[in-house]
Formats: structure tokens, C-alpha cells, sequence
């Protein structure tokens, strides 16, 4: 997007078009209204402008940076000196995914060490599954999407989640395509659908055998790729007959004409493309549903062709050396002693309790609000309010700031040049710096540069890895970053660059960087590395409601809203008044049996914790299942991770949000 | 190229996003309460087989723009220039008749300035060769403009007409089936395109059987132009108006006549009141600038004009009634009838678009019929006034039973009032009661109804023809 700058205020916010110098081909019909409410957010009287200190009364008062970074640097040398670095515990989310992000690593790596997380909470075990099916998580452009003549929306919102997906849906239907939406609910991108499959929750790895087996029937293979390409086709075939179609029904709720139906369309309409969402790979059972459905691609052929394809993760902009996702979510293999990853980001409170040998007595958080949005809310306070010092660095108050002892003003991204990436299409961009940080706001490297000094460190070195005050220092440091690449900062003058090695249509080459060179659907170190089945055979999840669910019958679903990143943008009034407020969304029939009546409240609750939402009878959702979005600030009246576990899925350390059983009672 | 300025909405394309509305917001300063573009969604609730659509709304800019015509003050007009309606927020005394006439809800009654405001289409933008905000905002290619031609080119609405966009074909069968739900059928030729959802979009088969949300709960939260508790300084002037009329009718037939005094006092004084709900009072002045075309106006007209000539008629009758000459054609008392009858006629005219359900034609509380009432309780016409009694009660009662079977409340006590009151007129008039006694518990029990009408009246708006459409729909009445 572009913006305009008019007296210092961010004044609109208007797309990169399709044409020109540096064309936007992935969004060139202009921001969601998210993008769009930068231009409040950016200005918000309630951003945070200065530093703040809990006083002994509750509540915070204003102090001087000074004074902040005094007390900080002062409990780090002690914490340092009694603990050692480990004590010291750091925790980030992903911010808007820049090159300086980096920062605080290096700053803590120089202060001795700490202790830091493993796992992801948006979308790892979906990652890893393609990791070990396809050997790399990339898919062909976000245009290419308009090639395919059969699109299946699996467990993807995107008419919400994805909205610029929609264009290139879209432009396929106008010549053509099918679209199958599978979602337990009935949601925006399904209204455009043929057909909406409704599934239980947690069960598509079922649905896919089903399929997968139906495709084996029909004979709809095809077998030149499966016999070049496809690593362990005998023995997933046999085991997706291991059940009949009527069982694999009964274990997904889906019947069975729709099971045929399905498996007709993805075996005869060609391409295909399946676009895989995130919700149902946050499930103890994920690894397993995700690389079931990726199987059915390899299957029919759908790899390396225009519109087919398996679109789930776009890390061709991972361009900038180190571990790619999802391994660089996972605890490294050979500590170096100097940070230790031994907090699991799905058990965080928990797991931030748990430890010893130091202990934890000093918590920095930045680009995250863990309170709402880890599971176990109630944990993960308790293991904030354990600490001797807690500081967050963020725009607003959010739940976490509300915890901290000293909370730090952010940056926005527009107040410190980078670059960024992406995760759908393959562009990089240049992120100018376009306004001065408002009130006493500093970029979090100059955060850290002065911590630094204060605790003695080495400067010269810092200087090395973090970037000085200025725009020519940090412009200078980006450059030496994209140098490498065959990059420089003047390509980006007009606009996006493809990433170098972005492809049109991927693994077009049939080179598929797994173990074996092929397309594995069975994966040794699915086995070996997670100890899972080294097939993809569907379980059901750990909390399911298959077994009656024992007391608390209900799956609760937290999806995404178009209003919010999580819980970002909803404080916004640009956005608020498009929210009616936390609710919980119940079919017409659940409803009924537990007298809940449309709009009054009730209560959410489970073993592990209870919120209270209007009730909102809807039969656009599967019976059995209830939803809440995911994101609202206790605030605005609910934290939702009350009522999660903090389980990790399968594979991949990511986080089983929806392993989550509930009762829903009238308050 | 200067031809009207008009939207084009795609509802394949539209996913009710709500960028469209965010950049307008942003470019316009509105805030969340009154914006000038509004997305509405049709079956939120996800009714089983009924598709889920969206309708995103601005200004029209209509050809017969209903709001110009309502306009009492003069204040919004056709820049054909520019090709759109504007509002000029100098002449607007804040009257909110424009918000009643347009069924697109397009007009918003800033509380701060109280003058209304809409979409000017964003015509500085235009001018300097941009495109309107919300178009440059939508993210999904759903809004986009155009241009339409008024020259006898407007082949290219087809899709509008059909969309029910234009009443003509209104009565067409194929045009019902293909109605854009949330689109008005009006003749005001709405400036706007809309593609309506193509069939092989419309709602999904689905896993999960059929059910029936409950949809008509949403009729709770529709927005609602005109209530009581907002509009009861018109209810009081309007009944007011009506009591003088009859007071006026039956003194030129003989009845006592009223002090001209306090007859015009409080004429005036119910005048005054009703300038009270203005959002500019001190413009009240401008009300009747629009009289060529304005029912409001014509009210404001008309009752001044009443008042005027039946102060003057009331004054020459009590100066010395011996001198009326029995028979004698008197010219400015005829006049003065006249402007009553019109004024009532205005008052009546100025709720044209309002709808009561279960109402028929004619509401039992409409003012001329009341003015009339009056006027033969007060003449002493005892026929005539059971004759009309009677036909007002025949209404109210069947109006209530309609209501009452389409779930809407039925307010008993109400109906006990109106009823107990007039027949105790009717009992006090044949015990040879006082004449001001019936003449005030007739008035009473029009009160009720009256009030009650305020209750009850409805302006169209996208939202509540969404749930006729919804009530239209057999899916959607289909019992469990």
C-alpha cells in the first residue's frame, strides 16, 4: 500500500496499482479496512506516547525514559549477576515482520543470554506438514489462483482471513471454476460456493481419506506423477482403505453423497487448487488432517501446474538467510548456551513457571499480546505477576501491558525504515520511514542501543549488529542486509519486488526438496522428528466432542475476524462499529435445547475457565459446535484463551487452540 | 460527460468488507453513528437455502430525487454540473424530512452541526480527476462508477430496472424474482448499477439440515425514523391543528366560536413547538421555501395561512354576529376553510412515505378525518359525527387485528381508551351533556389513536425491506 503524508499526518491509504514500474499484481485493488484505519491508528489518542510505570496504588503514571531504562537496566544487571541471563525471559509475536525485528535477539545475546520460546502460535503444524510432504512451503503466485477450474476453500476463510484471494476466486468463477468451501460454519467465501461441507471440527484429516479413497476407486489418479514424484503411494493406500467411505462419514459428520461429490469434483476437474486455512491445523491432530489433504494434490497431479496446487504458505520472501519456518520455530538442536529455548509459545504460562535452574524473575515483551492471545490466559498472568519485572513494549494498553510493571511506546511502521516480507504473495518491500515517532516514542533498536550502554556492554560490537538513530545509518544497515541478494534499496523506489527465485508455478521443476526427492506421503521424519505415524492415518483430537466430550459437549471454534489481527485494530472507533460486541455464535437447534434465546447472555465455560457473551442463534454453523472470535480485549469484555488449553499440536510446536470443549449456559 | 453520477455495485464481488464505508469515513471526517455509505447485509443469520448478500449504499443521486421534493427549506438541489444532488448545509434547517423520502437511508443528521449530510460523490476528488473515496477503497473491484446518460440512453440499466431499482416493473414477475433485497421500489430513478448476485452464487448446498434462526428478531435493532418520543412536538402541533380546524368548521356552522385570541395563540404556539425538533431552529423561517414542491412546506403554508384568516373571520364574528347576514356567500371565512382542509391535507401528505403495517389505505388517525370528526362534534351534527365515528372505529379495529395477527404489539389498554372515551362522548351527547365535554373526550380518544400512529408508522429503509424480502421468502417461514 502507499500512503500520503500531509503535515505530519497520515493522511490515506491507497493500493500500489497493477501497472507501472514496480506492479502489485497480488492486491492492486487497495487495502482491507484494517489497512485502511492506519490512518487513525497512527494518530489514536490513545497510542502510547511515553513511558509508563505501574504505581504501588494499581495503575500506571508517566515517567521519564530515564527513569525507565534506569530501573531496567539497573534488575538486569542484578537479575544477571544472581540468576544469570536465563532468568531473563523474552517473548515476541511477529510485529509487522521486519529485517530489525532481529534486534532484540542480538541486544540479548550480547547481554549474556536468556530465555526464550519455541513454537508458533498462528500456523506451524500446517507449515510442517508441507515441510514433510513437499519440502518446502511455497505455492504459485496469488494471481495463479485464477487458472484453477476447481477451488476448494479447506478450512479457509477468505473472503475474511485472505481477502484479496477473492479477486482471483473470483476472476476463476467468471471463467468457469467451481468452488467447494469445507468450514464448519457458513461463512463469507462459502455464500459464493457450490457446495459447503460442513465437517465436524477437527475431523478433515477423515474427509480426506475418505476422498483420497474414493479417488483410488474411481481410478482418478494420476498415475505418472504418483509413480515418479510420489514417495510411499502402496501404503497410503492401503490405509485409507483401513476404513469404508461410511466409516470415515460417521468419524467426520460429512454424508456420504457429499464425500463422492467432493472426491468427484477434485478427481476429474483439473487444475485444482485446495486452499488450506489455519484453524484446523490448530488441533492435536493437525500434522496428520494437513498432510492427509495435501496428499490429495499429489494424488491427481495437481503440483507444479498453473491454477493447481496446494496454497497454504507463501515463504518464498524468507530470502534473508537462517532457518526458514517451521524450523525456525523449533527448539535448535545444539544449544549454545547462551539463550535457552525451553519455553513451549502453546504452554507459555505455564511453561514460564516451569522453569529452573534459573528461574524466571525478568519478562520483555514486544510485537505481542500474549495474554489474550496464548492459551490458558489465567496461566500465563499468574506467570507474569510471578516475576520480579515485566516490560512491554507496545502502541497501546493492551491485556499484557495492563500486566507489566513498565511498559515502553512502540514505533509504528511508519516511524523506522525496513523491509518486509510476506506470507502470501512473493513480494519484498521497502517500508520508509514516513513520520517521526510522536511524544517520546523510540524505535525499539534505540531501546536497546541505550540499554546497552547502561549495562556496559560492548558498543562498538552493537553497533555492528544494530543500527544507529538515524534513517541514513538504518538504510545503510538494510542495505548490507540485501547486498547479498542482489539487492539494493533503490529497487524498491516504485514500489514491491519479487523475491529473488519467486516463481509463477512451484515445484513446475517436479524438484522436491524432501528426503527423498519426491513428494512424501510417507515421511520417516514425521516419525522420527515428532514421533507421529509416518502416514498421514486421521485421529481425532485429543479434546473431541466424538466421545461426548464428557460434560462440556460443544467445540468451541476462535476464528478470525476481518475487524482484527488478533487483537489488533479492534480498539479502533474506524473498526468498533462494525463489531456488536463479543458473542458467541450457537445453531438455531443448540440453542433450543439449552433455552438460550438471540441476544441475551450467556455463559461460555469449561474445566479451565468461563466468559460471558450475548448469545447470537445462527444457523450459519455446524450443530455441536459454538464460535467466539478470537482477539477481543478484556477491555471490551472477554479474553477467549480463558477457556483453551495450552497443548501443543502434534507436529511443529504450534498451538491446539481448538482442542476446546465447552458448555454454554444461559448467565 | 456530464451526464449523472452513479455507482455501480458488483454483489458477486462484494464480500461486506466494509473498506468501502472505512474510506469514506476517513476522506469525509464522519464518524461510525452517521455514515454516509452503509453496508447492509441480507440474511445475516444464515437462513438455510436463502442467499446472504450485500448491499452497499450511498447517495443515489436519484433522477426524481424523493429528498429534493421533500425538502421544506429548499436546501437540496440537483447540481446537474456536477451530475449529483448535494445538500447545502446554509439553507438545511435540520428537519430530517429528507431522511423519511429517501429509502436508501442516505441522508444522516449531524447532531453536531444539526443540519443533514450525505454523499456528494465525491465531487471535489472528481474534479481533480480522482475517483470517490469509497471506490478507491474497495479492495475487491465491488464499487466502482459511471456515468449515466438522461438523453434516452439508459439501455445500460437494464440490470438496474430489473433489480427492482425502478418500479415500472415492479408488478413484473421475472422482475420480483431478480429484486436486489434491500432495494426500494420507487419512482425516484435511483443513479446506481447494481449486478445482482449471478444464480450459481446465490446460497450453498450444505452439510448441515435445514433450520430457521431466528431472523425476525432483527427487526429489533432497525434503525427507525420517526418515534414518538423524538417526534411528539409534530404530534402535539398536528393534533392541535385538527382540534382548531373543527373548532373553526363548527363555529362557521353555528357552533359557539372559540376566543380569536387564544385560538390563534395557541396556534401559534403549537407552530412555535414544532420548530422545536429542528436541528437549526432559528432557520425555521426557511420551512416554507419549498412550498412548490414540499408537503412540509405546504403544511407550514397552509396552517399559517389558516390561523391568519380564522383570527380574522373569529374576530369580525365575536366583534358583532348580528351582522352576518344569514345565507351571505362569506368569501374569507370559505377561504379559511379551505386553508384548513389543506393544511390537513399537507399534514396527512407529509407521512406519504411512511408505511403502518396491517394499516391499509387509510389510517383511522389521519388529521383530516379527525378535523372533520371535530367539526361535527362541535357543530352538533350528531348524525354525521356517529357516521364518521363510526368509520373510524370500523378502521382502528381492523388495523389492531391485522397488527396483532402479524405479531405486532397490540397495546390493550390503548385500544381500551380510544374506544372507552368516545363512547363515552357518545353517551355524554345523548344524556345532553356539555358540548365542550364531548367535543374533549372525542378529542381525547383521537389523541390515543393519534398517538399511537406516531407508534406505529414506518419509513422503508434497506433494512427493513431486507426482512420483507426474509418474510418473503418460503425458507425462511418454513416451521421446524
Amino acid at each position: 500500500m502507499r500512503v500520503t503524508v500531509e503535515d505530519g499526518r497520515l493522511v490515506s491509504v491507497e493500493p500500489v496499482p497493477a501497472e507501472g514500474p514496480s506492479p502489485n499484481l497480488a492486491t492492486p485493488d487497495g487495502p482491507c479496512l484494517k489497512g485502511l484505519s492506519y490512518v487513525e491508528r497512527q494518530h489514536s489518542p490513545s497510542r502510547l506516547l511515553y513511558p509508563l510505570r505501574r504505581s504501588e496504588r494499581g495503575g500506571f503514571s508517566r515517567i521519564s525514559w530515564d527513569e525507565a531504562l534506569a530501573e531496567i537496566a539497573g534488575t538486569l544487571e542484578r537479575v544477571r549477576e544472581e540468576s544469570g541471563p536465563q532468568a531473563v525471559f523474552h517473548y515476541a509475536g511477529s510485529g509487522t515482520k521486519g529485517l530489525l525485528n532481529g534486534a532484540a535477539m542480538d541486544f540479548w545475546r550480547m547481554y549474556g543470554g536468556c530465555t526464550a520460546t519455541y513454537g508458533d502460535l498462528c500456523w506451524p503444524a500446517g507449515l510442517e506438514a508441507t515441510r514433510l510432504t513437499l519440502g518446502e512451503n511455497k505455492h504459485n503466485a496469488p494471481w495463479d489462483l485464477a487458472n484453477a477450474r476447481l477451488i476448494v476453500m479447506w478450512g479457509k476463510n477468505a473472503a475474511e482471513t485472505n481477502l484479496h484471494q477473492m479477486r482471483f476466486v473470483n476472476e476463476a468463477m467468471d471463467a468457469g471454476a467451481r468452488l467447494i468451501v469445507i468450514d464448519p460454519r457458513r461463512t463469507e467465501t462459502s455464500e459464493r460456493a457450490e457446495l459447503l461441507i460442513q465437517p465436524k471440527p477437527g475431523t478433515d484429516g477423515f474427509l480426506a481419506l475418505a476422498v483420497a479413497r474414493l479417488l483410488l476407486e474411481n481410478n482418478h489418479i494420476d498415475n505418472r506423477f504418483v509413480e515418479n514424484h510420489v514417495l510411499g503411494f502402496e501404503g497410503f493406500a492401503a490405509m485409507t482403505r483401513e476404513r469404508s467411505v461410511e466409516e470415515y462419514s460417521a468419524a467426520c459428520g460429512v454424508p456420504v453423497p457429499h464425500i463422492e461429490e467432493l472426491a468427484g469434483l477434485i478427481g476429474t476437474i483439473k487444475p485444482a487448487t485446495i486452499c488450506a486455512g489455519f484453524g484446523m491445523q490448530r488441533y492435536t491432530n493437525s500434522g496428520a488432517t494437513m498432510r492427509a489433504l495435501i496428499a490429495l494434490v499429489a494424488l491427481t497431479g495437481n503440483i507444479g501446474v498453473p491454477g493447481g496446487g496446494w496454497v497454504y504458505a507463501n515463504l518464498l520472501t524468507q530470502v534473508f538467510g537462517g532457518d526458514k519456518d517451521p524450523i525456525a520455530f523449533f527448539p535448535p538442536e545444539k544449544p549454545d548456551g547462551a539463550v535457552r529455548v525451553s519455553v513451549s509459545t502453546a504452554r507459555l504460562g505455564r511453561d514460564m513457571m516451569a522453569q529452573r535452574d534459573p528461574p524466571l524473575r525478568f519478562a520483555w515483551v514486544e510485537r505481542g499480546n500474549p495474554l489474550a492471545q496464548n492459551p490458558e490466559t489465567h496461566k500465563v498472568r499468574e506467570a507474569f505477576r510471578a516475576l520480579a519485572l515485566s516490560v512491554v513494549v507496545d502502541q497501546f494498553i493492551t491485556d499484557t501491558a495492563l500486566e507489566a510493571d513498565i511498559v515502553l511506546p512502540a514505533k509504528s511502521m511508519f516511524e523506522q525504515t525496513d523491509v518486509i516480507g510476506a506470507y502470501w504473495h512473493p513480494y519484498l518491500q521497502l517500508r520508509p520511514k514516513v513520520l517521526n515517532p510522536p511524544g517520546e516514542v523510540r524505535p525499539e533498536t534505540e531501546i536497546f542501543r541505550a540499554l546497552a550502554r547502561m549495562l556496559k556492554l560492548d558498543c562498538a560490537a552493537l553497533d555492528q549488529i544494530i543500527p544507529g538513530p538515524g534513517d541514513v545509518e538504518v538504510r545503510a544497515w538494510l542495505e548490507r542486509r540485501l547486498a547479498p541478494l542482489g539487492l539494493s534499496l533503490e529497487d524498491f523506489a516504485d514500489g514491491p519486488v519479487p523475491a529473488p527465485g519467486a516463481e509463477e508455478v512451484v515445484f513446475a521443476d517436479h524438484v522436491f526438496p524432501t528426503p527423498s526427492g519426491k513428494v512424501e506421503l510417507l515421511s520417516k521424519e514425521a516419525e522420527d522428528r515428532w514421533g507421529t505415524d509416518s502416514l498421514p492415518r486421521a485421529i481425532f483430537p485429543l479434546e473431541s466432542a466424538a466421545d461426548g466430550g464428557g460434560g462440556f459437549p460443544l467445540q468451541l471454534l476462535t476464528p478470525n475476524t476481518k475487524n482484527r489481527i488478533h487483537s489488533q485494530f479492534g480498539n479502533l472507533d474506524l473498526i468498533a462499529v462494525y463489531e456488536r460486541g463479543p458473542e458467541v455464535q450457537i445453531h438455531p437447534a443448540d440453542a433450543a435445547a439449552r433455552g438460550l434465546k438471540h441476544g441475551e447472555t450467556a455463559r461460555v465455560f469449561n474445566r479451565r475457565g468461563e466468559i460471558e457473551v450475548k448469545v447470537r442463534v445462527d444457523a450459519g454453523i455446524r450443530r455441536g459446535c459454538v464460535s467466539v472470535t478470537n482477539g477481543w480485549w478484556g477491555a471490551q469484555g472477554v479474553l477467549v484463551n480463558l477457556l483453551s488449553e495450552g497443548r501443543e499440536t502434534d507436529v511443529a510446536h504450534g498451538a491446539a487452540f481448538h482442542d476446546n470443549l465447552v458448555e454454554v449456559k444461559s448467565a | 460527460m456530464n451526464g449523472r453520477k452513479a455507482f455501480i455495485l458488483d454483489q458477486n464481488k462484494c464480500t461486506g468488507c466494509h473498506a468501502c464505508e472505512v474510506a469514506c469515513r476517513i476522506e469525509n471526517d464522519v464518524p461510525g453513528d452517521r455514515r454516509w455509505r452503509r453496508v447492509r447485509t441480507f440474511n445475516e443469520l444464515h437462513v438455510h437455502g436463502v442467499e446472504a448478500s450485500h448491499l452497499s449504499l450511498a447517495c443515489n443521486h436519484c433522477a426524481s430525487a424523493p429528498c429534493i421534493d421533500a425538502c421544506p427549506s429548499g436546501a437540496i438541489g440537483r447540481d446537474d454540473a456536477a451530475g449529483v444532488v448535494l445538500i447545502d448545509e446554509k439553507k438545511c434547517i435540520g428537519c430530517r424530512y429528507c431522511a423519511w423520502a429517501c429509502p436508501y437511508g442516505a441522508p444522516q443528521f449531524d447532531e453536531d452541526s444539526g443540519v443533514m449530510a450525505k454523499c456528494d460523490f465525491c465531487v471535489e476528488r472528481l474534479r481533480s480527476g480522482g475517483r470517490p473515496a469509497c471506490v478507491v477503497g474497495c479492495p475487491t473491484g465491488a464499487l466502482d462508477w459511471g456515468e449515466m446518460d438522461d438523453g434516452g440512453a439508459e439501455e445500460h440499466l437494464t440490470d438496474a430496472i430489473l433489480n427492482g431499482a425502478v418500479s415500472s416493473d415492479a408488478a413484473n414477475n421475472d422482475s420480483k424474482e431478480r429484486r436486489v433485497p434491500g432495494m426500494a421500489l420507487t419512482n425516484a430513478r435511483p443513479s446506481i448499477r447494481i449486478a445482482r448476485l449471478e444464480k450459481d452464487r446465490e446460497a450453498p448446498r450444505q452439510t448441515e439440515t435445514p433450520s430457521t434462526p431466528p431472523w425476525r428478531e432483527q427487526a429489533k435493532d432497525l434503525p427507525r425514523h420517526v418515534t414518538l418520543a423524538h417526534e411528539w412536538p409534530l404530534f402535539v402541533f398536528t393534533v392541535l391543528m385538527a382540534v382548531l380546524a373543527g373548532l373553526f368548521f363548527g363555529s362557521l356552522e353555528g357552533a359557539p366560536a372559540p376566543n380569536p385570541i387564544l385560538f390563534v395563540g395557541a396556534g401559534l404556539c403549537g407552530l412555535l413547538l414544532s420548530t422545536t425538533h429542528l436541528g437549526r431552529k432559528a432557520r425555521a423561517w426557511r420551512a416554507p421555501m419549498n412550498a412548490r414542491r414540499s408537503w412540509l412546506s405546504r403544511e407550514v403554508v397552509f396552517s399559517g395561512a389558516f390561523l391568519a384568516l380564522a383570527g380574522l373571520e373569529l374576530r369580525s364574528m365575536a366583534g358583532d354576529p348580528a351582522d352576518l347576514p344569514s345565507g351571505h356567500f362569506d368569501l374569507s371565512a370559505w377561504l379559511a376553510a379551505a386553508c384548513a382542509v389543506a393544511a390537513l391535507i399537507s399534514a396527512d401528505r407529509v407521512y406519504n412515505k411512511a408505511i403502518v403495517r396491517g394499516g391499509g389505505a387509510y389510517h383511522s388517525a389521519e388529521l383530516l378525518g379527525t378535523g372533520l370528526l371535530l367539526a361535527t362534534v362541535w357543530s352538533g351534527a350528531a348524525i354525521l359525527a356517529v357516521l364518521l365515528a363510526t368509520i373510524k372505529v370500523a378502521l382502528y379495529l381492523y388495523r389492531k387485528r391485522k397488527r396483532a395477527a402479524l405479531g405486532l404489539p397490540a397495546r390493550p389498554r390503548a385500544t381500551a381508551v380510544r374506544l372507552g372515551a368516545l363512547l363515552a362522548a357518545g353517551v355524554a351527547a345523548w344524556l345532553g351533556g356539555p358540548r365542550v365535554l364531548v367535543f374533549a373526550l372525542v378529542t381525547a380518544s383521537e389523541i390515543v389513536d393519534r398517538a399511537e400512529f406516531y407508534d406505529e408508522i414506518e419509513i422503508p429503509t434497506p433494512e427493513s425491506l431486507m426482512l420483507d424480502e426474509m418474510a418473503s421468502r418460503p425458507q425462511a417461514v418454513r416451521k421446524d
